[in-house]
């Protein structure tokens, strides 16, 4: 019966419909790749390099003459693979951290703030370009250094939630039923930090994405050839002027999969909302 | 928003300051600008410009050379000595005369300091112990220096030519001596030397602006000032020399010089440059005992696309040669025999018995080009069964690298540090098996005879029998070596149309502005 | 929400008034020399770590065994780790931020000269990013789920969504090369650049002090693109954290009450929600401005600003130890005063405490 309300209102959030819409879409995409692209992401042509769009390549070719239409297909995989690890790790890691510490407070509690502040304090750039220094690059590599880059801020935002509700009745009541320990944490109050968490997470995943982007325009994205959209904008930004497609098309794959994500955190928050009341 | 905008709409400045060059390019290497210690790319062009040397090269011909602030030499009394006759009205920049006390000086505090340059001064024997005693000065305008070192005095005359070799003005530089650095901390960001140019401000990476020297004994200079701008994005240096708030846009990718030709305001030039780029192959490596295979390494001379790279992939920014000394330099092997060729590779590794599925680590540097080579390589070795897995890492990480021996394969390029084919020479067929790290050291590559050949070549003081013996050593190297030579890189520079004048020479410290006018 | 949290808080109300309060600034005081402290040592950790060898960076592939000795004695290299890190700690409390081995100056002299412009620039692009992204989250909240909201919500992200390098790259081209609107690369034209004496550092402060006719509005010609790109990417965070924060107490039930006994829905907003909502919002305004501080390096790089994002990044990939230190140790002051001072307002502002 409840998840049959869920669904309905679901189907009324026309932001929960379009985000799960195109999400879906691309994950189908990415699965789908080597039978949808219509040649090889790797094969090079230098003779056809940096060509336009054409009957052969629907999106034209890159720096070395590879379908840019393949590689964008291709790249779903590493970018959400890369999205996916981050949030895999990096949330869960946080909100952990963050129920500990407010939850248990005194010591452990200043010690994983204080932790967490030192890494908020640290400069992104510094961790990610460090780590990808000492493990070289890579997808997985790339996205531990964003994981230990991204956590403190679920923590901070799961600690104030948790270190509230810690003295409330909904609480009290729990632990005057015997339910304490990892029960209580994950059954109780990990729920009450999800929906603060999902804008954060929403506005992150699109983050993660252009931080990956960034790391490629530094020089320490994933190893080539990987097809992967932000490898792909920094190399078209050495041509933008003139073969702007190169650099286009994978920034609009971007936006589009960054808006989507943030319209289904909306859509989701929109329907956990009133389900909580 | 827009309003505010229009009122502060711009035209391009630089175009209206006819006495003012700007350039831009990434001056992020500089480290110093001490002539004894400074030996990047950036530092070594200023130096050209800034000092002067007792000999220079002809910057239309690098293989003459011109008496600069020395106006002449003779053979001193061993064959291991030269005595030279100081320019009588040279002055530097300070207005200070040329004396002999400059020229000991300055390249005994250089052996001294012992900083990244002075390797090129210990090829004559120079070490701190002992250069007080191979510098002399015989009378007001004579010195006479010493060497222990078996060459003759050509090629010491060489090694002269390098920047390390630079005058400065002992008088100006011990004024800003400081606990004992022989003025190094004062000369990391000021000049004192006698070139067309001197330095009126360097801001660390960010800019360095030069004022004309008119004294200088080479002439003054055509333009008053040049500004050297740091623009460490290639697309922003390419806006800037469009728009003309930028002269001269140095390092630009071959596809965007592409897209500039043609446009009226604008000339490329391309200049011949001494950088040769390879492929190595670790030896020494204990995990991959495919490196060390000689059939390895000649299966990898027909698996390069040295056509497609150079003319289609990196469009006239290379060309293809094989030969470790670069065309240009007397005794260079013209000769090209290899070319892209899978089926010969194949025979090659089939022959050898090297097992299909061969997977080997190539390290690269994250810049452009590398990451096009690198993968235009994968695509070409993938097609003999070898599978390249790319490591693109920061260069400093990659000379890390090749100094630990660690790497399994490896492109590299290579600048000559004189104008001497024993530069090149000592670095890729020497291996003293003393630790002396030179190339072929670090490829692991035993080469107990070919070392004595290079030696050979460069006690040798007969010039033509020389170059007949770097012909030999090229060859050999050209067809058994873990080193695949592949293409020499030219200089391309976007300038602007009204710019005339500039020279540049085949080696990396080579870039003349002291000619340079505008209309 | 800091640090201090309200469990200590508390505690401070068990004991007298004085003593409570300066164990809240010794607490204070403590937690922030352990934030530095430990930024110290994992950033030292890292930075020797890392696989770039400063020595030959420094000297050079070709460089002979003896310098590259000499160079690693000069960089205090041959010592062990704890010792360097105890040699920097003495100097910094001293403090001597050492010398930058990839610029050859000292290093607070290089921070000196880079901080001013990355202040600058985040200092701006923040003033402008709250100036449009606050109305746009009252405007987006008021209406929720609406068309005005949706609209609000793709507009802020567009900002967000995109590289930055990739719109720096194409706002340099369009408002500079192709319709000359803008001036380009760099902080003022070369006609000024070496003729104005930068005292502060600051282009603008500076600019305008020096009297050079034309060289004030040459420094906003150059700041109007990258601090339009700070402040598009920094709106997206600012308005969707903001709307929700505002819509989170929207649903409570003081608002409901505030509605059925007759308010508008802007008295209701205005009175009712905002203050409230307020303390969240600073942090939310504070954490975009630290961000800002640190983050530029993209903008500083394709704009060829001379800035601390730039000034780092060059530092790390050079292994110049120093100067890594001492511009993190730079953003980590920056951001316990900004998250200091959040503390201070927020505790002002939050209703409940008055």
């Amino acid at each position: 019966m409840r998840n049959w309300r869920f669904l309905t209102r679901w189907r009324r959030s026309a932001a929960a419909v379009l985000g799960t819409g195109v999400v879906t879409v691309v994950i189908l995409i990415a699965l789908a790749a080597p039978w949808i692209a219509p040649c090889d992401p790797l094969a090079q042509e230098v003779g056809h390099r940096l060509q336009p769009a054409s009957a052969q390549h629907p999106l034209g070719t890159d720096g070395l003459g590879r379908d840019l239409l393949s590689r964008l297909i291709y790249g779903a995989r590493a970018t959400l693979g890369l999205v996916g690890l981050v949030v895999v790790l990096m949330a869960p890691i946080g909100l952990t951290l963050g129920i500990v510490a407010g939850y248990y407070g005194g010591l452990t509690e200043r010690l994983l703030m204080g932790l967490t502040n030192i890494t908020m304090a640290l400069p992104q750039l510094v961790l990610a370009l460090a780590f990808v220094g000492l493990l070289g690059p890579g997808l997985f590599n790339a996205a531990l250094a964003l994981v230990l880059t991204g956590w403190p801020a679920y923590a901070r935002l799961a600690r104030a939630e948790t270190a509230l509700l810690r003295r409330s009745d909904y609480v009290a009541a729990a632990e005057m039923q015997g339910i304490v320990g990892p029960r209580l944490l994950w059954g109780h109050l990990l729920p009450a930090c999800l929906p603060a968490m999902q804008v954060r997470l929403a506005l992150d995943l699109a983050a993660v994405i252009l931080a990956a982007a960034a790391l490629g325009f530094l020089g320490l994205g994933v190893k080539p050839p990987t097809p992967e959209w932000g490898m792909m904008i920094a190399e078209g930004s050495k041509v933008v002027f003139d073969q702007w497609w190169i650099a286009a098309v994978p920034g609009a794959a971007i936006l589009i999969v960054s808006l989507s994500f943030n319209l289904l955190a909306d859509g989701l928050r929109d329907v956990m909302d009133r389900r909580h009341e | 928003m827009i309003l505010c905008a229009l009122c502060f709409a711009h035209d391009g400045l630089a175009a209206s300051l006819p006495d003012v060059l700007v350039v831009a390019q990434s001056l992020d290497d500089i480290a110093s600008l001490d002539p004894a210690e400074g030996f990047e790319l950036s530092s070594l062009q200023a130096f050209t410009n800034v000092y002067q040397r007792l000999v220079q090269p002809h910057p239309d011909d690098p293989s003459t050379l011109v008496p600069t602030l020395a106006s002449s030499w003779t053979a001193g009394p061993t064959p291991h000595s030269l005595v030279f006759s100081l320019r009588a009205d040279a002055v530097f920049a300070s207005g200070h005369p040329l004396r002999p006390e400059d020229v000991m000086f300055s390249l005994s505090r250089a052996v001294k300091l012992n900083r990244a340059p002075v390797f090129i001064l210990n090829e004559l024997g120079w070490r701190s112990e002992n250069i007080d005693g191979s510098l002399h000065k015989i009378d007001a305008h004579r010195v006479r220096i010493d060497w222990s070192s078996d060459v003759g005095p050509a090629f010491v005359l060489r090694l002269l030519t390098a920047p390390v070799a630079s005058i400065v003005d002992e008088w100006e530089v011990a004024a800003h001596e400081a606990n004992g650095d022989a003025g190094n901390g004062w000369l990391k960001n000021h000049s004192a030397g006698s070139g067309p140019f001197k330095i009126r401000r360097y801001i660390a990476h960010e800019a360095l602006v030069l004022d004309a020297n008119p004294s200088s004994p080479q002439g003054a200079p055509l333009l008053k000032t040049l500004i050297f701008k740091n623009v460490a994005d290639a697309a922003t240096r390419r806006l800037l020399v469009e728009v003309g708030d930028a002269d001269i846009a140095r390092d630009l990718g071959p596809d965007q010089i592409a897209a500039l030709e043609g446009k009226p305001d604008l000339t490329t030039l391309r200049f011949p440059s001494a950088t040769i780029h390879y492929l190595m192959f670790n030896a020494a490596n204990p995990s991959n005992p495919a490196l060390a295979n000689p059939a390895l390494w000649e299966a990898a001379r027909w698996l390069i696309d040295y056509q497609g790279i150079a003319l289609r992939l990196l469009q006239g920014e290379f060309e293809v040669h094989q030969s470790f000394l670069a065309d240009g330099y007397p005794g260079a092997l013209p000769d090209t025999p290899y070319r892209l060729d899978v089926d010969k590779a194949r025979a090659i590794l089939a022959g050898a018995g090297l097992k299909q599925g061969l997977s080997i680590t190539l390290s690269v540097m994250n810049q452009p080009p590398f990451g096009d080579i690198a993968q235009s390589l994968q695509s070409t070795f993938a097609k003999a069964g070898i599978r390249l897995e790319i490591l693109p890492a920061l260069t400093s990480e990659i000379y890390s690298k090749v100094r630990e021996r660690s790497e399994e394969a490896v492109w590299l390029f290579w600048v000559p540090d004189y104008f001497d084919a024993n530069s090149t020479a000592s670095a890729f067929a020497s291996n003293r098996e003393d630790g002396t790290k030179t190339l072929a050291w670090r490829a692991g590559w035993h080469i107990p005879a070919l070392s004595g050949e290079t030696a050979a070549a460069v006690a040798d003081q007969d010039p033509v029998a020389r170059q007949r013996r770097y012909l030999a050593i090229q060859a050999a190297v050209q067809k058994s070596s873990p080193f695949v030579i592949a293409l020499q890189a030219r200089s391309l520079l976007v300038v602007r149309a009204d710019v005339h004048g500039y020279r540049q020479g085949l080696d990396a410290d080579m870039a003349y502005y002291d000619r340079v006018r505008k209309r | 929400m800091s640090a201090l949290s309200p469990a200590t808080a508390e505690d401070a109300g068990d004991v007298t008034r004085r003593h409570g309060r300066l164990r809240h600034v010794l607490r204070g005081v403590g937690t922030v020399c352990f934030t530095l402290f430990g930024l110290l040592l994992i950033t030292f950790g890292l930075s020797r770590l890392s696989p770039v060898d400063p020595a030959l960076q420094l000297v050079g592939d070709h460089g002979s065994a003896s310098s590259y000795a000499a160079m690693r004695r000069t960089l205090g290299l041959d010592a062990p780790w704890p010792v360097q890190f105890e040699r920097y700690g003495v100097r910094l409390l001293h403090g001597d931020l050492g010398v930058s081995s990839s610029t050859g100056e000292r290093v607070s002299d290089d921070l000196r000269r880079v901080f001013p412009a990355t202040l600058e620039l985040a200092t701006l692009a923040m003033g402008l990013s709250t100036l449009v992204g606050l109305p746009l989250a009252v405007l987006g909240a008021w209406r929720p789920r609406g068309v005005l909201d949706a609209l609000v919500r793709v507009v802020s992200l567009a900002g967000n969504s995109v590289p930055i390098y990739w719109l720096g790259l194409l706002a340099l081209y369009l408002f500079y090369a192709h319709w000359r609107w803008v001036a380009g690369p760099g902080r003022l034209d070369d006609a000024f650049e070496y003729t104005i004496d930068m005292h502060t550092n600051s282009v603008l402060i500076d600019s305008w002090r020096s009297g050079v006719p034309g060289a004030f509005a040459n420094a906003v010609s150059h700041l109007i693109l990258p601090v339009l790109l700070l402040a598009a990417y920094a709106v997206g965070n600012i308005t969707r954290l903001t709307r929700a924060a505002l819509l989170a107490e929207a649903g409570k039930e003081y608002v409901t009450l505030a509605r059925a006994k007759g308010a508008t829905d802007i008295r209701v907003m205005l009175r009712h929600i905002a203050p409230n909502a307020a303390g969240l919002v600073v942090t939310v305004l504070a954490l975009a401005y630290a961000n800002l501080l640190e983050g530029a390096v993209l903008i500083e790089t394709v704009f060829a600003w001379p800035g601390l994002g730039r000034y780092l990044t060059t530092a790390l990939f050079a292994a110049d130890t120093a100067a890594v230190l001492g511009a993190t140790l730079l953003i980590g002051v920056c951001f316990v005063l900004i998250n200091g001072l959040t503390d201070v307002v927020v505790q002002m502002l939050d209703p409940r405490s008055r």
